[in-house]
């Protein structure tokens, strides 16, 4: 198996998440991240999801979405010509000895102290799946008391944007409504 | 039951008073009535009163259909969206009857049926939480489930669902109104002139680099197969089209069973039905092919068999109007997505440009010489010969439909052009409700539906309800054997023509009675044969081991 982000971009309407979600499920494949948000665009939602799949049921899927009626637009974007980020809050055991060795790693990898007590740091690390999982290996000997993420979000580099199209058919319904 | 209605004399009304016309509002029946005619609809199915409080407007002649359970009525609606081609309209006033509907729902996803379920769901408000959630129930059956947020749009949803439900490859769409919303009378009604759907889009035209290699895989091969699937039986320019396409690529043509029908509009390169009801020949055919060009088909496991196998050395081309099923299940090396009529049609007007015409000729009569007629019970035989060819034909599921295509690759005879098969998810007793469906929308209907016993006793009150109107049917009702004077009793008891045939002689005296359109139902019910077992009809005729299993 292989990990593939996939942006979706739907009407904002009720269920249609569930309906995504309700395909993956029915066809076995497991979602492994799942991010959904506004748009600039009013009425178009951003359903980023990474799906672990391989290549030739992927395009089986991203045709059954595309049949989906509320669906508007499917793009695969690619590791290397698109970038990923997602977002960790981890609280770590960090008492007074320690606290200046977690702040080492902290400055290494540009994350951030959100909070502190006595015992624990809270902190909020952002980035793509190595850089996230590099961190976390490091302050896992301090001990980890509670972890929580966001899915990845992802956008191709350059000029090319993948509400353009879409965001023209939306014009045209506003325009006749 | 309710008694019989002891009409009152009626006080005379008093005149009315002069008011100004009422504003364009009205409750959820009035707005369906006025979508129903601004959409064409003449013929509604109902399970259940939906249009309390609203008094129909006597300009708009509609036919109110209701049997009496909602799945019969589901099916019923399925049958006449099948026959008509056209949306195939159904309100449902409880959740609980549109959830006794999903069989047909489902079924009308298989065969691309345009139907249009309307759910006045028990939940009294948008927000509100349904006892049943019917659109999250229907949703992975249907070709779009979705419930009515804000009431001012409900119109609107419903030319949505219409849209959708007829257009690119037909298919249910289920509407979920909360009955809140449906009893309001502040309801305005807006039709728009052109639906807008961002995210629906319908490839109809297909891309000519894919028509040009299409046939040219198709000229240059040795030994080319088509496969038809509903998709060309849907239209019946399509189904002419494809006898022109078989003629111009010299190339034999396989159906399915839903498109059986065009097997009379392509002649002696039909080689009848494939998958694992179907010929020796047809079996044969598609095994041995270098070059298959599926036209409108799922190519669904009934027809491939194992997968492995299907299509191992041959080229496959595959046009659908619905991208998702091509490559579904058998990898496409020329994926084609368009309206089957039209790849059709561009493959004809392409293969003409060729200098030499096709020439497939040892290849035929390589598949001629393993044509072997099939064998039939003679019983079976009498019942499927005296079908009239104009005919509707329903075919039940079950031992109907299996013996109907060992008729069907007999050589008993043609059948007419309008062939209804029941798919399989259909499952028992949905014949008889399909049958009504499509006598209701046929002007001068001749439907004949064969059915087992079952079908028939279950479906009973059904044709009880339907004795009196304008939509009967000939059924013919095969028994397992022996006669049970029970079932014709009830027969007896909702039509005035039942007919009890225990020879195949009975059986032709009685229905070539019959061969004129009927005006009330007709029940033959034929209990003549021995149970008929798989391999006392195919054994006989498959007896090549290496043909594998037939059924």
């Amino acid at each position: 198996m292989s990990l593939h982000t996939v942006s979706v971009l739907v009407e904002d309407r009720p269920a249609v998440l569930a309906q995504i979600s309700g395909l993956f499920a029915r066809r076995g494949y497991n979602i492994h991240s799942l991010a959904v948000g506004q748009t600039e665009e009013p009425g178009v939602s951003r359903i980023t999801v990474v799906v672990d799949v391989e290549s030739s049921p992927l395009e089986q899927l991203i045709k059954q979405l595309n049949k989906m009626v509320h669906v508007i637009r499917i793009v695969e974007l690619l590791p290397e010509a698109s970038v990923q980020r997602r977002l960790v809050l981890v609280k770590v055991k960090a008492d007074a000895v320690r606290r200046s060795q977690i702040n080492d790693l902290v400055s290494i990898f540009r994350a951030r102290v959100l909070d502190t007590s006595t015992e624990s740091m809270l902190i909020q690390v952002v980035g793509d799946g190595p850089k996230i999982e590099a961190f976390l290996e490091l302050v896992e000997p301090y001990g980890i008391r509670e972890l929580v993420q966001t899915g990845v979000v992802a956008m191709v580099r350059g000029p090319r944007s993948m509400t353009d199209k879409a965001a023209r058919r939306l014009t045209v319904r506003h325009s006749t409504a | 039951m309710t008694g019989p209605v002891i009409p009152s004399p009626k006080p005379k009304p008093p005149p009315r008073p002069v008011v100004a016309p009422a504003p364009e509002t009205g409750n959820g029946a009035w707005v369906l009535h006025k979508c129903l005619q601004a959409a064409g609809v003449d013929t509604l199915f109902t399970a259940g009163e939906y249009a309390e409080n609203y008094e129909p407007d006597p300009q708009f002649p509609l036919n109110v259909v209701q049997l009496i359970s909602p799945s019969a009525t589901g099916h019923a609606a399925r049958g006449y969206g099948q026959a008509r081609r056209k949306v195939a309209m159904c309100v449902v006033n409880r959740d609980l009857a549109a959830v006794q509907m999903l069989p047909a729902i489902a079924a009308a996803a298989a065969e691309s049926t345009p139907l249009v379920v309307l759910v006045i769901n028990s939940a009294r408000h948008a927000s509100a939480v349904a006892d049943l959630d019917v659109s999250a129930m229907a949703s992975p059956v249907a070709k779009l489930a979705f419930s009515v947020r804000n009431a001012p749009e409900l119109s609107a949803c419903i030319a949505e669902a219409v849209h959708v439900a007829a257009s690119g490859r037909h298919g249910p769409v289920v509407l979920d109104v909360p009955h809140g919303m449906w009893h309001r009378d502040d309801l305005p009604f807006e039709w728009p002139d052109e639906v807008i759907l961002p995210g629906y889009r319908v490839i109809t035209t297909p891309h000519g680099k894919q028509i040009r290699e299409a046939a040219a895989y198709l000229h240059s091969a040795k030994r080319p197969v088509i496969v038809a699937g509903g998709g060309i039986a849907c239209m019946p320019e399509a189904a002419r089209a494809l006898g022109v396409l078989a003629q111009a690529a010299d190339c034999p043509v396989v159906t399915t069973a839903n498109a059986y029908a065009v097997a009379t509009q392509v002649g002696s390169y039909h080689l009848g039905l494939a998958g694992d009801c179907g010929t020796r020949t047809a079996r044969r055919a598609l095994r041995e092919a270098d070059v298959v060009l599926a036209l409108g088909t799922r190519l669904d496991e009934r027809l491939t068999g194992d997968l492995a196998e299907f299509g191992q050395d041959a080229t496959i081309i595959h046009a659908d109007i619905d991208p998702t099923e091509i490559g579904r299940r058998i990898p496409a090396d020329v994926p084609i997505v368009g309206d089957a009529g039209e790849v059709v049609s561009e493959l004809v007007a392409t293969l003409s440009l060729e200098k030499e015409p096709a020439d497939h000729g040892p290849w035929l009569d390589h598949l001629d010489a393993a044509k072997r007629p099939r064998g039939i019970a003679a019983g079976w035989e009498a019942a499927y010969a005296n079908i009239p060819d104009d005919a509707d034909v329903v075919f039940g599921w079950g031992t109907e439909l299996w013996q109907a295509w060992h008729y069907v690759n007999s050589d008993v005879g043609p059948l007419g052009s309008h062939w209804h098969s029941v798919p399989s998810l259909a499952a028992v007793a949905s014949a008889l409700p399909a049958a009504l469906g499509v006598s209701l929308a046929r002007p001068e209907p001749n439907v004949w539906v064969t059915l087992s016993a079952v079908d028939l006793a279950t479906n009973i009150v059904e044709l009880h309800r339907t004795r009196s109107w304008d939509c009967p049917i000939t059924a013919v009702v095969f028994t397992d054997g022996g006669e049970d004077p029970a079932l014709e009793t009830v027969a007896r008891s909702v039509s005035n023509h039942v007919e009890v045939c225990n020879t195949p002689e009975q059986i032709t005296k009685t229905l070539s009675q019959w061969q004129n359109r009927a005006t009330e139902h007709r029940i033959a019910i034929v209990t003549c044969f021995e149970p008929v077992q798989a391999s006392a009809v195919t054994g006989a005729v498959e007896s090549d081991s290496t043909e594998g299993e037939s059924h």
